[in-house]
């Protein structure tokens, strides 16, 4: 069963139209890809999703629950995390602390009792460095964790991007181009995590250009054209897709 | 360094900081303990300034305002005979209140923009104090004639010198420090320092921004606000002319120069401010004293250029790293540990 919809989102800016009555359902555990050309409106459908915009119409049920209008972080605490196309680290925290900070919803330590050093906070923060830990050493990050995060190279920076948002203990996670500068071996490793991450029961969805990663990983995939969803299908079928193949390479004049 | 010397070093600090001022105070650099003490008031409020500034990286322009508002408080309530440790919690209380009221709706802005509500919400709090008779005796100031501010008393014992005043600052500077460092190294300091380094994306990532904005707002008014009590009962006279538009910008100069985020570095900072013109006044006259604000924006100018993280730039804690040993990863199943059955 799906436990994501979205439903008929419309979202403009001013007269340009980002994205219209846009369908989508997630089914658990599946790998979806969003692609589409330049500016069809992908990340503006991960930025109404997670709450950053709100969509002019349509609604979004998560969990058989209504998402859209609530606050970015309340969704986040719902379950949905996500990474973003143009890293967007914690570049002076370490590469740990920022996926501590990513344990913010899932622990309760407030002011009072992080003064007062309570056994409760004490045994949170433990919990917290913990799961860091092995969140790192999940994407293999485990020996860099010390380092400032605007000190780790491209790719691990992506890795730690990954690690962060599974700090949230997502139900879904969104991934905007992750292997978006990678190269063929990098992205081969990204590609074996993103499937650990989807056996643990972990949704995703996952905005790509690379079409390999996308034939290869994904279950299922959409694609956005000028905001409007022109196909919904499986990887093979969407490959040979007319409306498709003329969204990338134009109409054939024969 | 180990541990053991490390506390051996703090230890032997702290025990300086009692001892020599005790061992000056009936010599003829006696003076040196109450410059010592305002040292330690600006200390309070660059540290509560720093909260802001440093750590959630809010510019803040009118922190004097809730110094103001706390010595106020504690002058109009001590004229009326409230013992002295409800004056200082009044006047946290009231600074915090008023600060977080106005914390709601300024919090919207962002960058440039705040710092020009909060400038102006400093300069609407000297105005009042300055024009409001009724309340605050405009600027002849408190207490009027015939009226006093008690001097402080904490357990039965009357602090009446400034030695007394110097321990009683140096105790809150301590206490005000270890909230700092206890905070900054927590849930909620860290969600603090990820809205400063990127506030979408750390809303994103589950931090109620606005709130945790709004805390470190009254926390730091809290600090002023304590500030302010003391320095209301330690003067025992407040005018509005202690609250001016400059002071404040001294309290940004001291977290910048300092270091901004980093709690040996603001108290450094806060040194360089107040000690720096006491020194340079007895060497150079005391016409020097109008020329210092043109020495800080020098030495800001040349920050900027050379070192622009501060004198004690601020350093993220390292964490002890070691890959878990494979007995320890099925002492407790979590949502990762599932594929790996």
């Amino acid at each position: 069963m799906s436990f994501l919809e979205a439903l008929a989102i419309t979202k403009g800016f001013g007269g340009i139209s980002a994205l219209e009555h846009v369908d989508l359902s997630i089914k658990q555990g599946e790998i979806l890809g969003l692609i589409g050309p330049n500016g069809a409106g992908k990340t503006t459908f991960f930025n109404v999703l997670t709450g950053l915009y709100k969509p002019d119409k349509g609604e979004i049920l998560f969990c058989e629950r209504r998402i859209d209008g609530l606050q970015p972080h309340e969704i986040a605490a719902l379950g949905i995390a996500r990474t973003f196309q143009n890293i967007r680290l914690f570049t002076n925290m370490t590469a740990i602390e920022n996926v501590m900070v990513a344990r913010h919803c899932v622990t309760k330590s407030e002011f009072f009792s992080t003064i007062l050093m309570t056994p409760a906070f004490r045994a949170e923060e433990q919990l917290i460095q913990r799961s860091a830990r092995e969140l790192l050493a999940d994407v293999g990050l485990l020996d860099r964790g010390n380092a400032l995060a605007k000190n780790l190279p491209y790719g691990d920076q992506r890795k730690l991007e990954i690690a962060r948002a599974l700090a949230l203990e997502p139900k879904l996670l969104l991934l905007d181009e992750p292997t978006a500068g990678m190269n063929t071996t990098e992205s081969e490793e990204l590609m074996r995590l993103i499937e650990r991450i989807q056996k643990r029961g972990v949704a995703i969805l996952l905005i790509e250009h690379q079409m390999r990663v996308v034939m290869n990983l994904c279950h299922r995939v959409a694609v956005l054209d000028y905001g409007e969803k022109i196909a919904d299908a499986a990887p093979h079928d969407v490959q040979k897709n007319p409306a498709v193949i003329e969204a990338y390479l134009g109409t054939q004049h024969a | 360094m180990t541990k053991p010397a490390k506390w051996g070093l703090w230890g032997s600090g702290l025990v300086l900081l009692i001892l020599i001022p005790y061992l000056l105070q009936s010599t003829p650099a006696s003076f040196c303990i109450r410059i010592a003490g305002i040292a330690g008031l600006y200390m309070l409020l660059a540290l509560g300034l720093n909260v802001v500034i440093g750590f959630v990286g809010l510019l803040d322009l009118g922190f004097m305002a809730f110094y103001a508002i706390g010595s106020y408080t504690a002058a109009i309530l001590s004229i009326q005979k409230v013992p002295f440790v409800w004056c200082v919690l009044a006047s946290m209380l009231a600074s915090c209140l008023i600060r977080i009221l106005i914390g709601f709706p300024a919090l919207r802005l962002r960058g440039d923009y705040l710092a020009v509500v909060t400038l102006g919400f400093g300069e609407v709090v000297r105005l009042v104090a300055t024009n409001w008779d009724a309340l605050t005796n405009g600027p002849k100031g408190l207490p009027r004639v015939g009226q006093s501010i008690r001097p402080a008393s904490l357990f039965g014992f009357e602090l009446t010198s400034n030695l007394h005043y110097y321990y009683l600052i140096l105790a809150c500077v301590l206490a005000a420090v270890w909230v700092c460092e206890r905070l900054n190294h927590s849930r909620v300091g860290r969600a603090w320092v990820a809205i400063r380094e990127d506030e979408v994306a750390a809303e994103l990532m589950g931090v109620e921004v606005t709130r945790q904005k709004v805390v470190a707002f009254g926390l730091s008014a809290a600090f002023a606000g304590l500030a302010g009590a003391i320095f209301a009962h330690w003067e025992g006279f407040v005018t509005p002319e202690s609250f001016t538009f400059w002071e404040s910008v001294l309290l940004v100069c001291a977290v910048v120069l300092g270091g901004m985020g980093s709690i040996p570095g603001v108290i450094l900072g806060t040194l360089c401010i107040v000690l720096v013109p006491e020194i340079l006044r007895s060497v150079l006259g005391s016409y020097f004293a109008n020329a210092r604000y043109l020495l800080f924006g020098l030495s800001l100018i040349l920050m900027a250029i050379y070192r622009p993280q501060g004198l004690w730039p601020s350093k993220r804690r390292t964490h002890e790293l070691k890959p878990t040993e494979a007995g320890e990863d099925h002492a407790r199943e979590t949502l990762y540990d599932a594929e790996r059955k």
